[in-house]
């Protein structure tokens, strides 16, 4: 098939032969030599402070517009503007999500200089989320507001299968914070499924990741931003905290349960005072009980992440290139050979090499502590949580996974009331 | 109404519509995409077996014109079959997204036509909410076990291979290979000869193989090898393996590790680490060290006998960790690579930071001795060698000074011997607690201390010198010193010794041999030269340096007897490094290698 392909192409440049070549023949025994590869250098500090005056200005206008004007449609140009702004023009670099691994990287290596703008793409919108709730992902977000406007035919997520994708973005985090904590990649930026179509260019299984995703966000709202997304574990702890979160009706709820289904990410609490309650005792004993197990499941977690080392350490290229080398010489393999090439070029000495990737090794078996421990006390909350039974009269945004799109609002008679006073004043 | 029922049909026809005409055309892009994806994967430029079997015929016949015209006529087709290909996927890029876009907003438009407004009849008023959450509880629970078993097998079945040569003890099993080492900053050229194996921490073996520091592996000048050369000239060359010129100047000694020659050489705004291969002299890399972070980039005060780098290096053999006379210091490893940097503050230094670095156990020790100025105090500090971070740190009762101290296997274990203006002090070089001292006078003091004979050996200029039983504790001016000399103080060059005699050279040109045991000065000698460098021992023979560059090459006995005098043609303040039958010597502007090639 490539044979034919270049004989057509070799017989449709014969036809145009008095066509000017398009590319200079290479001229080798005229001492051409190689341009220097070149690397981009760092944004400048003025185009990084405008990116942060813009996040700023549309996380403000965000919140205005999800707290104050309640509106909507307002709520979706901006969601516009960011896909376009944040997504298609600035390439959906730098974002919050990746921006984790930034202030990990800065964390735990002293030699990193945290860039402005990743520290404030990390900041404000958790700021924001403290005080306002997610306004953040309601508009300004390129990954949240790509996905919200694929949502046509939004269907409810069974709640087992909910249960068990709402802790993906748990273990996410923590293997994107040790990887970076380690020095070894960026995979939360590596593998965002969005960033090569805002590129319009990138490799074929993260495009076509994206692209699923955003095929099945016609029907499941978001599914990125609610079962994989790293930096909305952060901005769930915060919006659970937030000081003046969006509510769906302006007034006192009414109980119409005319907003129950207005929720494409089911994020919309039902009143329980009705409900039949559990004994307290029963109550009270598993509550202690899985206070007691809490602890255990945090040593089990870190235990079992530390076993990790070996698998989490071979994402790392130099521990990557210690093996193959180990390899290559135990069994004559030829691994990583232009790696290989490039590091006998080096004049680094092997035992070097293998003491790097050990001491590597080390740093994930400690990490792996950390992130396993860090996964058993989220399971462990997780289980508490669901324990524990508040108790509700009205219907409310769950505060954590409210993303204050404002799609509930206008499902409430007592908005339409407040709209129609709006207008009768402004008239 | 009926007229809007109307509208709203009309609408949703032709946004029905467009969805059909815009999904369509978004699939056919799609498919089109896809197919010049998969033309353009298979088709790489630098991946065409028909040119490489005609290029392998032209290596053949390398003077057919037509041939390399076909060449290079085939090789532009594919390159512009490839950029073609790339071009229509980014115009495909763009057709797809107003395609899925248009497709987007018809089926937006679609569903707010027919939105159903909610009916909660049709649903429960309140589903059952504890067993809601029993559910939830096992769901996490068998997730978790799920996570928590997935990562223990997969932890037992992935082993790494690397625990063959990497035991836990993080120490390499050692492999001699031959390793190709950068020259000059260019990655590729030069093989150097089995190189010596790095270990973690290097058994006293290996260190006495080495010259690792200043006057050596013991600190006292002395080589653990007796075949070094007696006789070379310079100018013909006869016995110089090489000679180079070193980029910038130096007090500082060379020190030697397998097959890499370490040395310092600074100006007032530069510092450089250099690295040498010890076979031919090239020169392997530079290592440029900026200042450290904190360092505020002020020029130290030094005098043209001192300059900015005096402090010889140390070498673990692992990393390279020097110090110059702003007051950073570095670490750097054997391919250049720079581990970690530390500003250790300008030193009030009346002419200039001399004090070598001494090296135990994983600490690198620094006499950072300075006139009280600015509230700066005179310390001994321990930094940690894999990371820079201080260890520990000792003020000490004395006035700014150049020699360096050295660690000594006394008796009694490894004591840190130090001395400076009124005192000579031994601390433990682990936990960096004072020993023991001796109050002794002198204000200018320059020799680095020795122990030799179970003494340590220490000459204060323009007073005495002292010989010190090293088992004490506290001061131990008047009970541990076993003799004092008036004789043969040393004045800027430090003694050595083969255990029984100990000789020193002073800046007059006067040679002194003194018995270790008693401080009988046995005999002395006044040679045609100044010695500032401090003299070397290897075998028999005392290698002693004049400032201008004579060698006076004498035996270590009972008597004075010259065994040969030559020259290095340069002047040289800086003290020989012996290894292996090689004498590695800094003159004023080059380095020398000297010994049989």
């Amino acid at each position: 098939m490539r044979k034919i392909l270049v004989m057509l192409f070799l017989l449709v440049s014969t036809l145009t032969c008095f066509a000017e070549n398009r590319f200079p023949k290479p001229q080798f025994e005229k001492g051409y030599t190689l341009p220097e590869t070149t690397a981009p250098g760092p944004r400048s500090i003025l185009l990084e402070s405008v990116d942060v005056v813009v996040l700023l200005a549309a996380l403000s206008l965000a919140t205005w517009l999800v707290l104050k004007k309640r509106s909507r449609r307002g709520v979706f140009l901006l969601t516009i503007f960011s896909v376009i702004y944040f997504g298609f023009w600035k390439k959906g670099c730098i974002c919050s999500i990746g921006a984790i691994q930034n202030v990990t990287l800065w964390l735990f290596d002293n030699q990193y200089v945290l860039p402005l703008s990743a520290a404030a793409y990390f900041i404000l919108p958790l700021v924001f989320a403290l005080l306002f709730g997610r306004v953040f992902c309601a508009a300004v977000c390129p990954l949240g507001t790509i996905q919200d406007l694929m949502i046509l035919f939004p269907v409810k997520v069974p709640s087992c299968l909910a249960q068990i994708l709402k802790l993906i973005p748990y273990v996410y985090l923590g293997l994107g914070a040790l990887f970076a904590a380690t020095g070894t990649a960026f995979v939360i930026c590596r593998l965002d499924p969005f960033v090569p179509i805002f590129r319009l260019s990138g490799k074929l299984p993260i495009l076509m990741t994206g692209i699923v995703l955003l095929l099945i966000g016609i029907f499941v709202a978001r599914p990125y931003c609610r079962f994989l997304c790293p930096f909305s574990v952060l901005l769930n702890w915060m919006s659970k905290l937030s000081k003046w979160h969006a509510t769906i009706t302006p007034d006192e709820c009414v109980k119409c349960r005319l907003c129950e289904k207005s929720c494409p990410f089911d994020a919309i609490q039902i009143p329980n005072i009705n409900q039949v309650a559990e004994p307290r005792i029963s109550g009270v004993h598993r509550l202690i009980m899985l206070l007691i197990l809490l602890p255990f499941l945090a040593i089990g977690g870190g235990w079992a992440g530390s076993r990790l080392d070996v698998v989490l350490a071979r994402e790392n290229p130099t521990v990557r290139l210690a093996e193959a080398i180990q390899q290559n010489d135990q069994s004559e393999l030829k691994l990583m050979v232009f790696e290989k090439e490039a590091f006998d070029g080096s004049g680094m000495k092997k035992e070097d090499l293998y003491v790097q990737a050990h001491t590597l090794r080390n740093k994930f078996r400690k990490g792996g502590w950390f992130m396993g421990g860090f996964l058993g006390v989220v399971f462990g909350c997780s289980l508490i949580g669901v324990s524990i039974k508040r108790t509700r009269d009205s219907y409310e945004p769950d505060r954590g996974a409210c993303l204050s799109c404002a799609r509930c609002f206008m499902s409430c008679p007592k908005e339409h009331q407040r709209i129609k006073k709006l207008n009768q004043v402004n008239c | 109404m009926i007229v809007d029922e109307k509208s709203v049909k009309l609408s949703y026809r032709i946004t029905y519509a467009m969805a059909v005409v815009s999904c369509v055309f978004s699939l056919l892009v799609g498919m089109l995409m896809v197919s010049s994806l998969m033309a353009v994967r298979t088709s790489s430029p630098l991946d065409m077996p028909e040119i490489d079997q005609l290029r392998a015929v032209l290596k053949e016949n390398p003077t057919d014109e037509i041939l390399r015209n076909k060449i290079r006529d085939l090789d532009l087709v594919s390159r512009r079959f490839y950029f073609t290909g790339l071009t229509s996927l980014r115009t495909g890029s763009f057709l797809l997204l107003g395609g899925v876009i248009i497709m987007l907003v018809s089926l937006k438009t679609m569903a707010s036509l027919r939105r159903r407004l909610p009916n909660p009849r049709e649903y429960p008023a309140s589903p059952d909410m504890l067993q809601s959450a029993a559910t939830a509880r096992w769901v996490i629970a068998g997730m978790w076990v799920a996570l928590i078993t997935g990562a223990v097998v997969i932890g037992i079945m992935e082993r790494s291979g690397l625990e063959a040569v990497v035991p836990s003890n993080g120490v390499p099993i050692k492999t001699a290979q031959p390793v190709t080492m950068p020259v000059s900053g260019q990655m590729v050229s030069t093989t150097v000869s089995p190189a010596q194996p790095v270990t973690a921490s290097p058994d006293a073996a290996e260190v006495l193989k080495n010259w690792p520091g200043f006057r050596g592996p013991l600190g006292n000048g002395v080589s653990a090898f007796t075949n070094m050369p007696v006789s070379w000239d310079v100018k013909s060359g006869r016995g110089i393996i090489w000679k180079v010129k070193v980029p910038l100047s130096g007090m500082s000694s060379p020190v030697v590790w397998g097959n890499r020659v370490f040395l310092t050489g600074a100006s007032e705004t530069k510092r450089e680490v250099y690295c040498y291969d010890i076979a031919n002299g090239t020169l392997l890399w530079t290592a440029r060290v900026d200042a450290a972070p904190g360092n505020t980039n002020k020029v130290p005060q030094v005098s043209k006998d001192a300059g900015y780098a005096a402090p010889t290096p140390v070498t673990d053999g692992v990393n390279v960790y020097a110090i110059f006379a702003n007051g950073d210091i570095t670490a750097i490893d054997f391919c250049s690579k720079k581990i970690w940097d530390v500003d250790m503050g300008l030193c009030n230094n009346t002419y200039g930071y001399s004090a070598s670095l001494a090296i135990h156990k994983g600490k690198i020790i620094v006499q950072y001795d300075s006139v009280d100025a600015d509230g700066k105090v005179s310390e001994m500090i321990a930094l940690d060698a894999a990371t820079g971070k201080k260890a520990w740190s000792i003020t000490r009762p004395v006035a700014d000074s150049w020699p360096s101290p050295i660690v000594a296997q006394t008796g009694k274990g490894a004591q840190l011997i130090s001395m400076a203006n009124e005192w000579i002090i031994a601390y433990d070089p682990v936990a960096g607690k004072e020993l023991w001292k001796v109050k002794c006078a002198g204000s200018e003091v320059t020799p680095s201390p020795i122990y030799a004979g179970g003494l340590v050996i220490a000459s204060i200029a323009a007073e005495q010198v002292y010989a010190i039983r090293p088992d004490g504790q506290g001061d131990v001016t008047k009970s541990h010193v076993v003799w004092r000399s008036e004789d043969g103080v040393a004045d800027v060059s430090s003694p050595v010794s083969n255990g029984e005699l100990v000789f020193f050279a002073h800046s007059g040109g006067t040679l002194t041999c003194i018995e270790v045991a008693s401080g009988k000065i046995i005999w002395d000698k006044s040679l045609d030269g100044e010695f500032y460098a401090s003299p070397g021992l290897a075998g028999d023979r005392l290698y002693l340096v004049t400032r201008n560059g004579e060698v006076f090459i004498v035996r270590a006995g009972r008597k004075y007897e010259e065994i040969g005098k030559t020259s290095l043609g340069e002047p040289s303040d800086c003290s020989p490094a012996f290894v292996d039958g090689r004498i590695i010597m800094r003159g004023a502007t080059n380095l020398f290698c000297i010994g049989n090639k």
